[in-house]
């Protein structure tokens, strides 16, 4: 089967595991060749945060000599890839984005999502920037510099998973992994124009990812197209997603009231696009989003702080600014307001699951608009001029205290920078997410379109 | 289920900063409370994050909750 015909390309996940696994290329040609691209580019970019070189370069050697042998490379053979600067590499400290855990030992193992994945015969070849300890939704960090959006390197990538974002809509390399508790993937993923899944909160394993608030954490994917994204999403879960469902069988409606405001006309049509090629005119109400949102925001900086506390005592000055003052403010919340928002949670939990007796994908923007300036770092919502940074996640907060599984899907439209869309499924119902994604894609309404070498 | 402060169009609370972190939210002594000292330097981000989180806990208290709504806690014993 020729690459166009599965669908696949030359630069895409699928596309190079293929051409490892016929032999057509080398496993270390593709992971010295991602080097190489690195060390040219991320200039521009700052997506980088560290070149794992000789451990990719050994892993590479052995998975070429697997081959040789006549053994099976497994799914994913060759294929390089990212993590966020939170995920544990072997050998690696873990540092979360911050200079605070540098003096750690470096970790022993894998993350269970790396291990899984390297099993497979990808190939973990860099760690990737982030806020520091994913507390933030611009990736903007004091210790490691901003990452700026390929799209437009004068913009923000989003975050905290701003360095996988920018990475993949770079070009640098086909996936990469990031982790999401109020937005981090999908709003770097939608400011980028890439696609990203924030799975089903507790489905895939988060052991060796360094924590930032326990109650709403997840790991997740970022890709190039929809076909890597469920790829290496099968492999993080340890299974395969089956048969997806006929998209002309889904009950889709699109999220008004709250989600409806503070976005342009232009981003509005095209949801209209997305949704009249769905057949759908259903416009609801996600009940009390504002303080979902609220509750989210509360769980967060609680749990955040807590975790922080004993450091935050001892060393404080060693914290990234923003994220110190934000930390130090959530230890301080009483116990009053985290019990609060978590009792709110169990009411905003069962009118979702209301919602999804009658619905199985829920259409939403993802941010208020394309990715903002760094050097004007704000967004408008309701008329007001507010932090960028503490308030792109006005979409993303209110989905998170829910738990619900969301694919963020990069809009294809014709200029500026790039818009992403959520689509908001049932808890362990990502397969209806990748029917609709996949449709979306295969109709030309959703795509991701990486830098290439020469950009 | 609404209370009279339900607000659908709230925008984001407006950080009140308030110099020395002894007005609205009393940095001070809740920090000595946990055992956490303030650096000067950083008193007015905080007061102005812990002001933020203020507003949306106000946001939050003002939904009446059935006595019977538990917290989502995630143990299992």
């Amino acid at each position: 089967m020729t690459q166009a015909q599965a669908g696949t390309t030359a630069r895409d996940a699928l596309g190079i595991a293929a051409d490892v696994r016929a032999g057509r290329r080398t496993a270390v040609s593709v992971v010295t060749g991602v080097i190489a691209d690195i060390e040219a580019r991320d200039t521009r970019y700052n997506s980088v945060t560290r070149i794992f070189g000789p451990a990719a370069v050994a892993r590479a050697e052995q998975l070429d000599q697997r081959i040789a042998r006549g053994e099976d490379p497994g799914v994913l053979a060759g294929v390089p890839f990212g993590v966020k600067d939170l995920f544990d590499i072997a050998g690696e400290v873990t540092t979360a984005g911050s200079i605070v855990l540098r003096g750690n030992p470096p970790a022993q193992h894998d993350a269970t999502v790396v291990a899984r994945l390297q099993a497979q015969g990808a190939i973990a070849v860099a760690s990737l920037n982030m806020d520091e300890f994913a507390y933030g939704f611009s990736t903007e960090n004091a210790h490691t510099g901003v990452t700026r959006n390929p799209h437009d390197p004068a913009c923000l990538a989003g975050g905290s998973s701003g360095g996988s974002a920018a990475a993949v809509a770079a070009g640098l390399m086909p996936f990469a992994l990031g982790s999401d508790t109020n937005g981090s993937i999908r709003l770097p993923a939608a400011l980028c124009g890439v696609w990203g899944l924030k799975p089903t909160f507790g489905r895939v394993p988060r052991d060796g990812a360094y924590p930032f608030a326990a109650s709403l954490d997840v790991v997740g994917p970022m890709a190039d197209s929809i076909g890597d994204l469920r790829a290496v999403f099968e492999v993080m879960d340890g299974r395969s997603l089956g048969t997806l469902p006929d998209v002309a069988s889904l009950r889709v409606a699109r999220l008004g009231g709250w989600f409806a405001r503070n976005i342009s006309a232009d981003f509005t049509a095209a949801i209209d696009a997305v949704m009249a090629h769905l057949n759908s005119t259903k416009v609801i109400e996600l009940p009390e989003a504002a303080r979902a949102r609220a509750a989210s925001f509360l769980i967060t900086a609680s749990e955040g702080g807590n975790l922080h506390l004993p450091r935050l005592r001892q060393r404080a000055m060693q914290y990234d600014p923003a994220t110190r003052s934000r930390l130090m403010a959530g230890a301080m919340l009483p116990s009053a307001t985290l019990v609060q928002a978590q009792r709110f949670r169990n009411w905003f939990r069962a009118r979702i699951h209301e919602l999804f007796s009658h619905h199985d994908v829920l259409v939403a923007p993802a941010t208020v608009g394309p990715a903002p300036r760094i050097d004007q770092p704000t967004i408008v919502v309701e008329g007001r001029e507010v932090s960028a940074r503490a308030n792109l996640g006005l979409f993303t907060q209110p989905i998170s205290l829910a738990g619900v599984p969301v694919l963020s899907t990069p809009l294809a439209h014709p200029s500026g920078l790039p818009l992403g869309l959520q689509l908001i499924g049932a808890p362990g119902a990502e397969a209806a997410l990748f029917a609709v994604a996949g449709e979306l894609q295969r109709a030309g309404l959703a795509r991701c379109t990486p830098l290439t070498t020469g950009d | 289920m609404s209370s009279p402060l339900h607000d659908e169009t709230a925008p984001p609370p407006s950080p009140v900063v308030t110099p020395g972190g002894d007005g609205v939210f009393p940095v001070v002594q809740v920090a000595r409370c946990i055992g956490l000292t303030v650096p000067p330097a950083c008193m007015n981000d905080v007061t102005a994050n812990a002001a933020l989180l203020q507003g949306y806990a106000d946001l939050l208290n003002g939904f009446a909750l059935p006595d019977t709504c538990e917290p989502a806690g995630e143990y299992v014993p």
